[in-house]
C-alpha cells in the first residue's frame, strides 16, 4: 500500500514524507506497548500507535520500520521527527484515536486489495 | 571473532537503544541474515530496556563468532525475586513487581518513573513500558537464554543467536 495515498485517504497529516518517495508497506500493526511494537515491527510494517516518544523512534530505527502513524492529533516527539527525517521514515499523524484510525486504515487496506478507488 | 562492550545508563529513555544500535551495526557489518539480526535486536533491546527501567546502570557485552553472537546484559539493580518463574511466565497481563526506586535522571518525560511498589506507575505505562513481556520476549527470540539474578545484587541476562535464518515449521 502506498503511504502517501494511505495518509490522504485516512485524513492524516504528513510530517515526514520519507525517502525514497512512493514507499509502500505490506503490513500494519497497531499497539500501545513498546514490547508489542518491537515484536511486530519489520522493514515492511506500518506502526500505528499513540506512543510518541524517543523509545518509539528507537524501535523504528532498530527494526528499519518504514512508516509510523501517530494517533490523536498529537505532535510527534522531536526525537521521532529527527529520526524519521534521518532514516527516511514516513511519519504521519491521524487526528482520530487509535480505534478509529485502525478502522480507516483497515477500510483502505481492503479497498486497495479489491481494487476500489 | 569480535567483541564489544557498551555501558547502559539507567533511568533515561532518551539514551536507551544505544547499545542495541551498536549490536545492529556489528551484525550487519558481519553479514548476518536479516532474521537473525532482527531476533538479536529484539532480545537486546528488551534486555537494554530492563536495565534502563529497573537499574541504576549496566552494560551490554557481545561476542560475535562465526555463526553466532553471544550477548550478556548485566546491571546494578535490585535483582529479580523468583526469576525462573518470572522468565517462564511473563505475560502481557502480568504486573511487574520487581521495580525498586532509583535516582531519577531528570524531570523530562523520557525518564522512567522511579516510584513503584507493586508495579510500574501510570506514567511508565504511558511510555508503553511495564507490560511485563521483556524476559519472555528475550527467551522467545533467542536460541539459548539464561538469566541469573540475586535480589539486591543485580541481574545478568545472557542469550545466543545463531546467525542463520530460523527454519519455519511445516
Amino acid at each position: 500500500m502506498d503511504l502517501t495515498d494511505l495518509a490522504r485517504r485516512i485524513g492524516a497529516r504528513v510530517v515526514a514524507e520519507g525517502h525514497p518517495p512512493g514507499r509502500t508497506v505490506d503490513r500494519v500493526y497497531a499497539g500501545d506497548r513498546i514490547s508489542d511494537l518491537l515484536t511486530h515491527a519489520s522493514p515492511t510494517t506500518l506502526l500505528v500507535t499513540n506512543l510518541s516518544s524517543a523509545l518509539l523512534a528507537c524501535v523504528a530505527e532498530l527494526m528499519d520500520v518504514p512508516a509510523i502513524c501517530l494517533v490523536g492529533g498529537q505532535d510527534p516527539a522531536p526525537e521521532i521527527i529527527t529520526k524519521a527525517r534521518a532514516q527516511g521514515m514516513f511519519l504521519m499523524v491521524s487526528s482520530a484515536d487509535l480505534f478509529e484510525t485502525c478502522g480507516r486504515v483497515h477500510r483502505c487496506w481492503n479497498d486497495s486489495r479489491h481494487g476500489a478507488a | 571473532m569480535s567483541r564489544f562492550s557498551h555501558a547502559i545508563a539507567g533511568g533515561d529513555c532518551r539514551r536507551a537503544g544505544a547499545a542495541s544500535r551498536q549490536l545492529k551495526a556489528r551484525l550487519q557489518a558481519a553479514g548476518a541474515p536479516p532474521d537473525a539480526v532482527r531476533r538479536a535486536l529484539l532480545a537486546a533491546f528488551e534486555a537494554e530496556m530492563n536495565v534502563v527501567m529497573h537499574a541504576r546502570g549496566g552494560r551490554m557485552d557481545a561476542r560475535l563468532a562465526p555463526g553466532r553472537v553471544d550477548v550478556e546484559v548485566s546491571d546494578v539493580g535490585p535483582g529479580i525475586p523468583d526469576v525462573g518463574r518470572r522468565a517462564r511466565r511473563s505475560s502481557p497481563l502480568r504486573k511487574q513487581r520487581v521495580i525498586r526506586e532509583y535516582p531519577a535522571a531528570s524531570a523530562s518525560g523520557s525518564v522512567v518513573p522511579r516510584r513503584s511498589r507493586g508495579g510500574l506507575d501510570a506514567a511508565a505505562r504511558a511510555l508503553g513500558l511495564g507490560a511485563g513481556m521483556g524476559l519472555a520476549n528475550i527467551r522467545r527470540a533467542s536460541d539459548a537464554f539464561a538469566i541469573d539474578s540475586v535480589p539486591g545484587g543485580g541481574t545478568r541476562v545472557r542469550f545466543t543467536i545463531y546467525l542463520k535464518a530460523r527454519e519455519r515449521p511445516g
